[in-house]
């Protein structure tokens, strides 16, 4: 476990398995705690953590997978583009908005609430704004 | 982050198609707060709520903005239920308040409009009532008859008729002034038997020269106008033939016959007799192709006899439908084989031609029958015209 895999896997509710790259996956505060093995456990997102001791880190972070039940596939996958999208435009400025499909976008803000897309704090900061 | 969030870009789509929304499931109310608020129908915002309650728990505010909006001092008017979950009935009861505040208005409006009219026909009773002297006055039965004054002065106005319906309206204004006081008596003239039109004698353009020249040219516009209609007579025949065309039609018949008689006489000294042309000629009668190769042997032997330029027995043409009753000198089977198909059809036999014995195989009923077919294999007998009858049609297979 010493270098890091540069893949990590992202399993829907519907058993689909995304493999996207670290770096993006990671642009999501959940994942990247989840995955991040020097983490501590917690029970509220693993679900094998009364096995696990305590210094080990999660089974996602063992394992390189992370499987969300609240999440269904089609919605993770948007989940993915945008992680991708957001990592190409790292330093663009005034880019277009993904294209979101009417009928997910109200799961796809469930989900990236969850998730907390990027800075969690911003993600506040920003329905305020638009509050 | 140049690029906005997920949570942001997500919430903007909901937005654009925010009238298809109408359910939003376990989504928190939170995030769809900004969608919310851009509701502009307060029964679209009733029907999210109802699919998803969890909803109603907190829109109070935007309930709040509904009835500012739409309720005149709405914020004065505001009512704060006990139930959180039931603003929208707040709403609604404001709103009826609201409009049947705005109905009765109009019905008062409407009423106060009514009672003016009412107040212009309503009898007046005054104390004192102002003599006015009449300028033509005119008494029928009693009473001062107003119209009496508009007949009076109708001859000045004869030119100008509209000039004098508004005088007379003016005369019979004045009259309902309280100093004259005509019609306590006789009530409010209504009008409907006044006239207000004179009678076309009357008028002052009747029987005026523009005027009966504009009739004449009417009357003759519609005399070009109208659609000239030509009967036009059709001599058709009549469906059953009558005995003088039965007997001309065997005069007919009868001279032709002689004529051919005669030309024969003149251009065949030498004749062979009837019999044997008749016999040779019997046995194939049935067949066309026998008929082709007999023919010809048969015409070589009786080209001078046969030179019919018209067949002693007209070949069996297709007379129309109606019946034909022509002398018959003899009977109609001669031979056999030639059986004709129209029993009305008497015709006198001749020697078995070949002219009619392919035409009797071919034909029924009647129908085409060409004695145009043989003239190329007898050479002799002149082409005739495919006799067809227009009123069948042509009848293509064979007998």
């Amino acid at each position: 476990m010493a270098t890091l895999s540069q893949f990590v896997t992202l399993v829907s509710s519907d058993d689909f398995s995304f493999i996207v790259l670290r770096s993006a996956a990671c642009l999501s505060g959940v994942i990247r705690r989840m995955l991040d093995p020097a983490c501590i456990i917690f029970s509220h997102a693993s679900l094998l953590y009364s096995v696990l001791t305590l210094t080990d880190g999660f089974v996602e972070a063992r394992t390189n997978t992370c499987h969300f039940e609240n999440i269904s596939g089609m919605v993770l996958e948007k989940v993915c583009e945008y992680m991708y999208y957001n990592e190409k435009h790292r330093d663009g400025k005034d880019v277009p908005d993904m294209d979101i499909p009417p009928e997910l976008c109200l799961e796809l803000l469930m989900a990236s609430d969850y998730l907390d897309s990027a800075c969690p704090s911003l993600l506040h900061m920003a329905l305020l704004t638009a509050a | 982050m140049p690029v906005s969030s997920l949570a942001l870009m997500a919430q903007r789509a909901a937005i654009r198609t925010l009238s298809r929304i109408e359910d939003v499931g376990d989504t928190p109310y939170e995030l769809l707060e900004p969608i919310l608020r851009r509701i502009d129908n307060p029964d679209h915002l009733l029907k999210i709520e109802t699919n998803s309650p969890h909803i109603a728990d907190k829109s109070a505010p935007l309930w709040q903005a509904f009835i500012v909006r739409d309720i005149p001092d709405g914020k004065k008017k505001m009512l704060f239920p006990k139930n959180p979950r039931s603003w929208h009935k707040v709403y609604r009861k404001l709103r009826k308040e609201e409009e049947a505040k705005k109905k009765s208005a109009e019905d008062t409006l409407q009423k106060t409009l009514l009672g003016l009219k009412e107040e212009k026909g309503s009898t007046m009773f005054v104390n004192k009532v102002i003599a006015r002297p009449a300028k033509q006055a005119i008494f029928v039965d009693g009473v001062l008859n107003t119209r009496g004054n508009q007949h009076a002065t109708g001859a000045s106005s004869s030119a100008r008729p509209l000039q004098a319906i508004k005088r007379s309206v003016v005369a019979r204004a004045q009259q309902q002034k309280p100093h004259m006081q005509i019609f306590a008596k006789t009530g409010i003239p209504s009008g409907k038997t006044q006239i207000l039109v004179a009678p076309k004698s009357m008028r002052p353009d009747y029987n005026n020269e523009v005027t009966a020249a504009a009739k004449r040219a009417a009357e003759a516009i519609k005399r070009i106008a109208e659609p000239k209609t030509e009967i036009r007579k059709v001599f058709a025949p009549v469906g059953k033939r009558s005995a003088t065309d039965t007997a001309l039609d065997a005069a007919r018949l009868q001279q032709m016959r002689e004529t051919e008689q005669r030309l024969r006489n003149l251009t065949q000294p030498a004749r062979k007799t009837v019999s044997e042309a008749s016999a040779g000629r019997a046995p194939t009668s049935t067949h066309m192709s026998t008929q082709t190769v007999a023919r010809p042997a048969a015409s070589v032997e009786s080209s001078p006899p046969r030179r019919d330029i018209l067949p002693s027995k007209p070949p069996a043409r297709p007379l129309p439908r109606y019946p034909i009753a022509l002398p018959s000198p003899a009977s109609t089977a001669d031979s056999p084989g030639l059986q004709y198909p129209s029993d009305h059809l008497q015709l006198p036999p001749s020697p078995p031609t070949t002219a009619s014995s392919p035409g009797m195989s071919r034909g029924t009923g009647g129908r085409s029958l060409s004695p145009a077919v043989l003239s190329p294999r007898a050479g002799i007998q002149p082409k005739r015209k495919r006799q067809v009858d227009i009123f069948m049609p042509a009848k293509k297979g064979r007998v």
